[in-house]
């Protein structure tokens, strides 16, 4: 009997570790403690044995069974690892190149509109957004641009025929539906929702009657800015263009103010900066956009007392922006959506 | 605009500032210089007229000579060496002393010191045009004509020496165009006085006209409410003198006669637009201003004819037109040479109806470019006085009888009162007050003090733009210097308020886009409409009214006709690039033609890249694109799996390999996905599939205000699960088979204490076993518990009769 076990034991210990599948596993452990198993089958012959030897061979049975358990899940684990192994394919050579889709980049006029508006959101300024369809009122008069002013001349603002309706742009009477034409159109349309205070940036397009060339486009992107508070002076505009400028520029940059006329501020001025820290155009003058104390008139317009009320506002414009930080000279690449371009600006 | 130095320095002393100074102190101004012209010679410093007085070879030179050359009166000569061979003996020539710096087109100049000319010492040099800057002659020596003094400065020799700066105006500030209104800017800038000419001929002023050569001036449009009319007699047409046509060239102008060159040179120095008509061709002796007949005809002095609209302003004899006021003479009333006799017009035309005018007929003229920008009333007076000074001065005659006056000036001196609260207040800096009334005064502003630190001050006609106290800060402002504005800290209160919803939502819709390989594009929201036509419904209500080119004449109704050319443009440039994505905002009219503007989210990529990889990669496809598209609704905020999917019947799709969903109007967004349409992409030059979507959205979706998620307690038991697989026809869609697993299992579960959790479907099978026209669809079914592990036999009893009631509608699988 003895016998029978150490023999039962030495197959389990010589087939369990070359058992290449679960099955063939099984069916070892089977053949063994299987009901028809040879342990069971030397189990069923223990009522058959002397009394006196009857305990001794049950407890060697059952000491074989304890050696052959284990044997059994190591193989299974065995089994279980080397399958999930062999999952993994063969070794590769860790140098091969990526073969899935390379990464995908962020347009850097997104780029650039995020940077900005990151920024202006460090000094609780935040984003709002208005469609580029709008009417003559929002975009002119509202900004107390007078009928006979230029810009409203159908030679420079793209206009909608006189039918057109359009569901979700309100008209303030019956004027014409156009493409706006500077951004400046969305402080009447926030100070008339919100109200006094304000303080918002409003990145978004702008339409221009232009021809396309390297520096003009049918579109471009402007970010205009707008602080309405009580007691806003003009030292906070030239604060707050301080210190976007050296956000974006770095911290040697400065500005400068030249007077100019916009009809929605006054006084109006053009902006110059200049940084140590923008390369071959470090160290001079940029003309970079326009600015000024919003006009009385334009808080007259949307219901608000230019007594109680000032502040301040500007136009960036996108392109412009994204042309001089990245070295950009034809505005027409953002349009053409080259991947050779799109890849060289990293995702910020 | 041209201005020239020499010009505005008759009417400002600026005496000791250089041109570079008055370049940079313009814009500061506001007056921007596009560019800086030097005319004639620079200024040169120890530059100075010589003699030479000998000459001998240099020994060590077969080109050069020994010059003994005297540059002052009773000075000792100097020794020059010099190689050029034009000159003689007795010649007077340009020497540059030591010290001199001439000009070099580098800009750094040439500085002249004693040195040593293969050893012989030279004391200056004698010059070239060319070395002084006068032109490009470099023959030889500039021999000076005239034989002017010995040590003249050269400066003094060639007088003509000018700077002319090329200035850019913004709207407001027609004041400044002219020199007189430069003058007066730098004249405030700098602390001088503005010297305006005297004026000799002080009129009478009267209805009538002088009744001789000119009865009568009639306004019949209060387009021009102020008119002057100066008759002149006996006028000898002629060649201006030098300095009349000096000014004139220097500024751009071409000298013509001594009469039109004096309305042009008063126009350059009052910004004031004046004509001269010969008389003699004033049919019937009147002049009538009027707006012009329908389709009435006029030739302008450019020899080109017009026919006109009502709108025009016109000036009238007794038959026909003979001037577009305030644009440009009529060919039939010009002064030739044989003119006797004139009529002087000096006119205020409203500002927007020139412009107008000048813009209908594309006539723009120094005329029409100033009374568009509102000429000052005040200079239509002077002007006129100024032009009989210089007439009667330059071409003789005499004027008869009084000035005609029609009309009145439309406005004259404004009063605004301020005070110095105000102005600190807006600058948020204080000022000295005294600093405050000395730069009114400075503008030409009159100034009267009506309390502490309180002034009323009168604003004279000349500024139209400055008529209330804010705009008086910003007069004060300028010629304080912006540079002494001081620097605080930007302060800026926390805000309550949020980003802009589709801001957000823009921002996560790109990243995630980006992150799985795309390309974010931005294409132009104008689009050929003939193009989108092919594409896309009801483009015609897109159309712009007045659009540039063809190519841009309409408003884009999708993003996915700019990303197909996005896909183009890099095949055909060999980039290789797997998809493309844009948010931006497009239009889309509804059958009524309503148009509603719409945020939109967008992408393409390819189906089948046929990129060359050393491993390949199962191909993108429906799927792909469905997957990135619920992603997007997702973002968006919308619950993809709860939306009913319909075929789509969009011409930019491909029939059977497309979906869609929802509609803007009424559930405020839509979206369709799938494989464009093969037919389209051939037509663009695309030979390569290409799958799409693009969910379209009003604005407000973005922000739609989600209920705030509630934790939803979970089942602590396991899941029991049970596969079944159903035969059904091949037409049949998933999602109803699903649908009716759901509704039955809900049925079959019902007070059992469980409930069938999720049915996935695992497999899709069809071919060998499978009846053909029939497809298998198999299923996992899970069911669970919220408060027990399940018994096998309740879950089979559910299940068995799940299966039955399926069976009643679909054939099981075994």
């Amino acid at each position: 009997m003895e016998e029978k076990i150490k023999e039962i034991l030495a197959k389990a210990n010589e087939l369990l570790p070359a058992a290449r599948t679960k099955t063939e596993i099984a069916e070892i452990g089977a053949s063994i403690t299987g009901p028809n198993g040879e342990l069971t089958a030397l189990m069923k012959t223990i009522p058959t044995l002397d009394k006196s030897q009857r305990p001794i061979v049950g407890k060697l049975i059952n000491a074989a069974k304890k050696q052959i358990e284990p044997l059994i899940s190591a193989a299974y684990a065995r089994v279980e690892s080397e399958a999930m192994a062999s999952a993994l394919g063969p070794k590769p050579d860790i140098t091969l190149p990526n073969i899935d889709a390379r990464r995908g980049t962020i347009h850097p006029l997104t780029l650039t509109i995020r940077r900005i508006c990151d920024i202006f959101k460090r000094a609780g300024f935040t984003v709002a957004e208005a469609t580029d369809m709008e009417t003559e009122w929002f975009c002119f008069d509202a900004l107390n641009t007078p009928s006979d002013h230029p810009a409203r001349d159908a030679q420079d603002t793209l206009f909608m025929p006189p039918q057109t309706r359009v569901s979700n742009v309100s008209k303030h009477a019956d004027e014409l539906y156009l493409l706006r034409s500077h951004t400046s159109s969305v402080q009447i349309r926030a100070m008339l929702k919100e109200g006094a205070p304000i303080r918002i940036v409003a990145p978004g397009r702008a339409f221009r009657r232009d021809t396309v060339d390297a520096t003009h486009s049918a579109n471009f992107h402007q970010i205009e800015c707008l602080c309405i508070d009580k007691g806003v002076k003009l030292t906070d505009l030239k604060a707050a263009l301080d210190y976007l400028f050296r956000s974006l520029f770095g911290k040697s940059s400065k500005s400068r103010l030249r007077p100019s006329f916009f009809p929605f501020t006054e006084p109006s001025f053009e902006v110059d900066f200049m940084s140590a820290d923008i390369g071959r155009l470090s160290n001079r003058w940029i003309e970079i956009m326009g600015c000024g104390m919003v006009d009385p008139e334009v808080i007259k317009n949307v219901g608000l007392d230019p007594e109680i009320w000032s502040g301040y506002a500007f136009g960036l414009g996108v392109e412009r922006v994204a042309m001089l930080t990245h070295s950009i000279d034809d505005i027409r690449n953002f349009y053409a959506n080259d991947a050779r371009f799109l890849r060289q600006f990293s995702n910020r | 605009m041209k201005v020239s130095l020499n010009w505005l320095k008759e009417y400002v002393d600026l005496e000791g500032v250089e041109a570079e100074e008055i370049a940079e102190a313009l814009p500061m101004l506001g007056l921007e210089v596009e560019s800086v012209e030097s005319l004639g010679l620079k200024k040169l410093d120890n530059v100075v007229v010589g003699e030479i007085l000998s000459r001998i070879p240099h020994p060590d030179s077969d080109h050069l000579g020994i010059c003994s050359v005297k540059v002052s009166e009773g000075g000792e000569p100097l020794q020059i060496v010099c190689g050029a061979s034009n000159y003689k003996v007795g010649d007077r020539v340009p020497v540059a002393l030591p010290g001199a710096v001439l000009p070099t087109p580098d800009g750094k100049g040439f500085a002249i010191s004693v040195s040593k000319l293969r050893g012989v010492e030279s004391a200056g040099m004698m010059c070239s045009a060319r070395e002084l800057g006068l032109g490009e002659d470099h023959s030889g020596l500039l021999i000076l004509s005239g034989r002017p003094k010995i040590g003249t400065p050269i400066n003094d020799v060639f007088p003509d020496t000018d700077t002319v700066f090329e200035i850019e105006l913004t709207a407001n500030r027609g004041d400044c165009l002219s020199h007189i209104g430069v003058a007066r800017e730098l004249a405030a800038r700098f602390g001088k006085e503005l010297k305006k000419p005297a004026l000799k001929y002080s009129p009478e002023y009267s209805g009538e006209a002088d009744g001789e050569i000119l009865k009568s001036v009639e306004l019949k449009t209060p387009d021009c409410p102020l008119y002057l009319a100066v008759s002149i007699k006996g006028v000898k047409i002629k060649e201006s003198p030098d300095w009349m046509k000096r000014r004139l060239e220097a500024v751009g102008l071409r000298p013509i006669n001594n009469v039109v060159d004096v309305t042009n040179f008063v126009l350059m120095e009052y910004g004031q637009p004046l004509h001269s008509f010969d008389a003699d061709k004033i049919r019937g002796k009147k002049i009538i201003v009027r707006k012009a007949f329908e389709g009435e005809h006029i030739r302008t002095l450019d020899d080109k004819e017009y026919s006109l609209s009502p709108q025009t302003t016109l000036i009238c004899d007794a038959e026909w037109g003979v001037a577009m006021a305030g644009v440009m003479g009529g060919l039939n009333s010009e002064v030739e040479d044989s003119t006797k006799n004139l009529v002087i017009e000096s006119a205020w035309f409203n500002p927007g109806n020139t412009r107008a005018t000048s813009r209908r007929y594309g006539i723009n003229t120094d005329s029409s470019y100033r009374f568009a920008r509102d000429v000052d009333p005040q200079s239509t007076f002077d002007a006129s006085r100024r032009a009989v000074d210089l007439i009667l001065e330059l071409a003789g005659g005499e004027v008869l009888g009084k000035t005609c006056l029609k009309g009145e000036a439309p406005r004259g001196t404004k009063e605004i009162k301020i005070d110095r609260d105000f102005i600190v207040g807006a600058l948020g800096f204080d000022v000295p007050p005294e600093s405050i009334s000395d730069i009114f005064k400075r503008l030409g502003f009159g100034v009267e003090e009506t309390g502490e630190s309180k002034w009323t001050v009168s604003v004279p006609s000349f500024r139209c733009d400055v008529y209330r106290p804010i705009d008086l800060v910003e007069e004060f402002v300028r010629l304080w210097g912006t540079d002494k504005i001081p620097e605080t800290p930007f302060v800026s209160p926390a805000s309550l308020r949020d980003d802009d919803p589709l801001f957000k939502y823009e921002k996560r819709a790109a990243d995630y886009l980006s992150s799985i390989g795309f390309n974010e594009c931005v294409n132009y929201t104008l689009r050929d409409s003939s193009k989108q036509s092919g594409h896309h419904a009801r483009i015609d209500f897109l159309k712009l009214a007045n659009p540039l080119t063809s190519d841009q004449d309409s408003l884009r109704a999708s993003l996915l006709d700019g990303l197909f050319d996005n896909l183009l443009l890099n095949i055909s440039n060999g980039n290789e690039i797997t998809g493309v994505f844009e948010n931006g905002k497009i239009f889309r009219p509804d059958e009524n033609g309503e148009i509603c503007e719409l945020a939109s989210t967008a992408f393409a990529f390819f189906g089948d890249s046929d990129e060359r990889s050393w491993k390949k990669r199962e191909s993108p496809d429906f799927f792909t694109a469905k997957k990135i598209a619920f992603d997007v609704l997702g973002i968006l905020g919308v619950d993809a799996s709860r939306l009913n999917f319909a075929p789509s019947g969009e011409l930019v799709w491909q029939p059977g390999y497309s979906a869609t969903c929802g509609s803007e109007r009424r559930e405020g967004f839509s979206v369709s996905f799938g494989a464009s349409n093969i037919g389209v992409m051939r037509k663009l030059g695309i030979s390569k599939p290409i799958f799409a979507g693009e969910i379209c959205f009003k604005q407000e979706v973005a922000g739609r205000k989600k209920a705030s998620e509630k934790f939803a307690p979970f089942s602590s038991f396991p899941a029991a699960s049970r596969d079944i697989a159903l035969i059904v026809p091949k037409a049949a869609k998933a999602s109803d088979v699903e649908s009716d697993i759901l509704k039955i299992a809900k049925q079959k579960t019902k007070g059992s204490g469980f409930s069938l959790e999720s049915a996935k479907l695992f497999d899709l099978y069809e071919g060998k076993g499978i009846e053909d026209g029939f497809k298998s669809l198999a299923y996992a079914l899970s069911f669970r518990s919220a408060d027990r592990t399940l018994l096998t036999d309740e879950v089979n009893k559910v299940f068995d009769a799940v299966c039955e009631e399926l069976s009643k509608k679909y054939k099981l699988r075994a």
